[in-house]
């Protein structure tokens, strides 16, 4: 019986040419929350809300710099206290030019702050102080953690010890199963991180519900830029990008054509071994998003999905393939997990340098 | 993979499992009276416990040999895809193990292929007519496509033909236009028979073939501003099941492999090459002596459909699809082509076949 299902279900997927559409529109919605007098909207949806009660608010941060528009109600005034997780380590809260310190003490990418709010609306900006300052800074990379999320703690350490990198980067399969003991545990191993860690999802994070992933992290597909540089990540779950994300995307990597800009997905849209088909479900439209990516100055693009490390380019754009997260790893490749230093030179519109760490 | 070879040819060199009984040539079919009931539940058995076990919608109809050889069929597939599947998917997929990928779909193909012949032969298949006709010497075809995916709906007019050259080599051309103007594609192929009947386009006993092919394409798409240039070789076998077991007549399986290097220009911006990699089988019943009928998979991503968006499973498989070819009077032919995949690819489209008739 359950082989008919299986069967029903395959059958009935097959049916559809767009999988990820519902998923795609399930993302609009992220970032925004209302109470009966108070609501918030988080630009560009990229936080998740994941409280907002009486004089509270607390937000899973997808990006290093957020805008939050917080509305008021007049019995809603006072002193508020805004939590944001996964935040840069010396963000602080701009509220029209007052400046609000996080509390002392706590975890280094937990900001929780005291801010008093007069009934109103409110753009609550977020962000380190030098958020805008066009300079070189480091981030790190990494993918396919799955089935070795129990020891998925030394790699955050080794990336914790990377001198001035500010956040990690991720491209997706950060579960196995998207069970929700797995993103429990997940949260409990970024204790030992101790830099943000922005991700979309990969395709294991599609084996139970993605509002899973929607309501602890936010969206999967999104854009944030810092230091005058754009990241641009999109969900490619199930090998390939809705077209509803295709056009985001297209809309996203134009605005950020004249700055440096990264590109992330959980699978590439062409395999460089083209006949192993690790890529997009279809050729034609891997290369249709690989040349939008070429006509838009993309820097560098990042994937992950395949359990192996390989540098090559596609359309022109230097590419990583990056899957060293732990997941079952590819075997006779001489690599086992590892992650990548990304180093960013926004000044000179360039990716100044990528290292692959080892950590096995 | 020599054992292997050597057993394709060795049944692609054997006679018809017919051959030295007269009684059980094609055109004298023995009607099997089977209850309307039995074949029902026939049918359903075959289907559902027998998409596990193969071989029980045959059994259930008193083809107990043929019922054996399909499950045979089943056990060899699943050893097949099985190991080679391991050895790919227990790498991790390293380049290394990836020429295994054609064993795998060939082993996956023999899977689905007994599958549908048991539920082709709980359905009374066996005791419909048909006779395979050998390649026409020569056509040329009309037709349309429909094209729906994601992104756009699309109608493609084509175009083709094919003219046998040498005695030995098909050489065939094909060119599809979008009526919008927005995409364009060209194609030839030369396909040389190393075993099985000359194209003289006659009613054969036989229609197992294998040929070798080399072929080219060039796909300009201006929406997407891709222009794919792709060179392929490759081989196509195709074997009739009578081969096998007089209980299989009328049907057949194809199977095929090859390897293809893509120029690709992304817009005025990049160029680059790359890979694809052919691998397909299919299983096919012999109408009359009127044409044929086939359901397919195709493993490569490359086409106009790429692959199944199958949960998942994504990223992991090709397409499949469904083909009618029947001549409908005389030289001419009416050829209908389901494929799906990531897209939707409709084809309907009308062939003068050429020699006799």
């Amino acid at each position: 019986m359950k082989h008919l299902e299986l069967a029903l279900g395959v059958v009935l997927l097959a049916a559809c040419t767009r999988p990820a559409e519902e998923r795609a529109t399930q993302e609009l919605p992220v970032g925004s929350a209302a109470i009966t007098d108070a609501s918030v909207e988080v630009g560009g949806g990229l936080a998740a809300v994941r409280d907002l009660t009486d004089h509270r608010l607390e937000l899973w941060a997808q990006s290093p710099v957020l805008a939050i528009n917080l509305v008021v109600g007049d019995t809603a005034g006072g002193d508020w206290t805004i939590i944001v997780r996964n935040t840069l380590v010396d963000a602080v809260l701009d509220d029209g030019g007052t400046i609000y310190a996080r509390d002392p003490d706590q975890h280094p990418t937990v900001g929780i702050f005291h801010v008093p709010l007069a009934p109103g609306s409110h753009v609550l900006h977020v962000a380190p102080p030098d958020a805008d300052t066009i300079e070189p800074f480091r981030v790190a990379a990494m993918a396919d953690i799955q089935t070795a999320l129990p020891e998925v703690d030394d790699i955050f350490e080794m990336i914790s010890a990377v001198p001035n990198a500010r956040f990690v980067i991720a491209m997706g399969d950060i579960t196995e199963r998207s069970q929700t003991d797995e993103y429990d545990l997940f949260e409990k191993q970024l204790v030992t991180l101790t830099i943000p860690f922005y991700t979309t999802l990969g395709n294991h994070e599609l084996w139970a519900d993605p509002s899973r992933f929607f309501d602890r992290f936010g969206r999967a597909s999104f854009q944030f830029d810092f230091k005058g540089a754009s990241f641009t990540f999109a969900d490619s779950g199930d090998a390939g990008l809705d077209p509803l994300v295709e056009d985001w995307v297209v809309d996203w990597i134009a605005a950020a054509k004249n700055r440096t800009s990264i590109f992330l997905t959980h699978i590439p849209p062409i395999d460089p071994l083209g006949v192993r088909y690790g890529g997009f479900r279809s050729a034609e439209d891997g290369r249709r998003l690989l040349t939008r990516l070429a006509e838009a100055n993309v820097d560098l693009t990042l994937y992950g999905h395949i359990h192996t490390y390989v540098k090559f380019e596609n359309a022109g754009i230097p590419a990583f393939i990056s899957g060293g997260g732990g997941a079952d790893p590819m075997k006779w490749d001489g690599i086992n997990r590892h992650f990548l230093v990304v180093d960013i030179d926004p000044a000179a519109g360039a990716i100044a340098n990528v290292d692959v760490v080892r950590v096995d | 993979m020599r054992l292997f070879c050597a057993l394709g040819l060795a049944i692609l060199i054997a006679r018809p499992a017919h051959a030295d009984d007269p009684q059980a040539m094609p055109e004298r079919v023995v009607v099997k009276h089977v209850s309307a009931k039995r074949r029902a539940a026939a049918v359903a058995l075959a289907i559902v416990p027998g998409i596990v076990v193969h071989g029980i919608g045959a059994w259930t109809v008193g083809e107990k040999r043929a019922a054996k050889k399909l499950f045979v069929g089943e056990a060899v597939g699943l050893g097949v895809a099985g190991l080679s599947g391991l050895l790919v998917g227990g790498s991790g997929g390293n380049p290394y193990t990836v020429p295994a990928v054609p064993i795998v779909v060939a082993g996956s193909g023999l899977i689905l292929q007994s599958w549908i012949e048991d539920i082709f032969i709980a359905a009374g298949g066996e005791n419909y007519r048909g006779q395979p006709r050998a390649v026409a010497p020569w056509s040329v075809e009309l037709g349309t496509s429909w094209l729906h995916d994601a992104y756009r709906e699309r109608a493609l007019l084509r175009g083709g033909g094919h003219i046998e050259l040498f005695g030995r080599v098909v050489v065939g051309a094909e060119a599809l236009v979008d009526a919008g103007g927005d995409a364009k594609i060209g194609e030839a192929d030369a396909r040389v028979r190393i075993l099985g009947a000359p194209a003289t386009g006659a009613l054969i006993e036989d229609g197992s073939r294998l040929t070798a092919r080399v072929g080219s394409r060039w796909h300009r798409d201006d929406d997407d501003r891709v222009t794919q240039w792709t060179q392929e070789i490759g081989i196509d076998g195709r074997l009739d099941l009578d081969r096998i077991d007089r209980a299989f007549r009328r049907t057949f399986i194809e199977a095929g492999a090859g390897l293809g290097i893509v120029h690709v220009s992304y817009g005025d911006v990049a160029k680059e090459w790359s890979s694809e990699l052919i691998a397909h089988f299919a299983w096919g019943a012999y109408l009359c002596t009127r044409g044929e009928a086939t359901v397919f998979y195709e493993h490569s991503r490359d086409g106009l459909v790429g692959g199944i968006p199958a949960w998942r499973a994504s990223g992991f498989v090709g397409s499949v699809g469904a083909t009618v070819d029947v001549r409908v009077h005389g030289p001419w032919a009416v050829r209908g082509e389901l494929d799906i995949g990531n897209a939707y690819l409709t084809t309907l489209a009308v062939a003068y076949r050429g020699g006799p008739q």
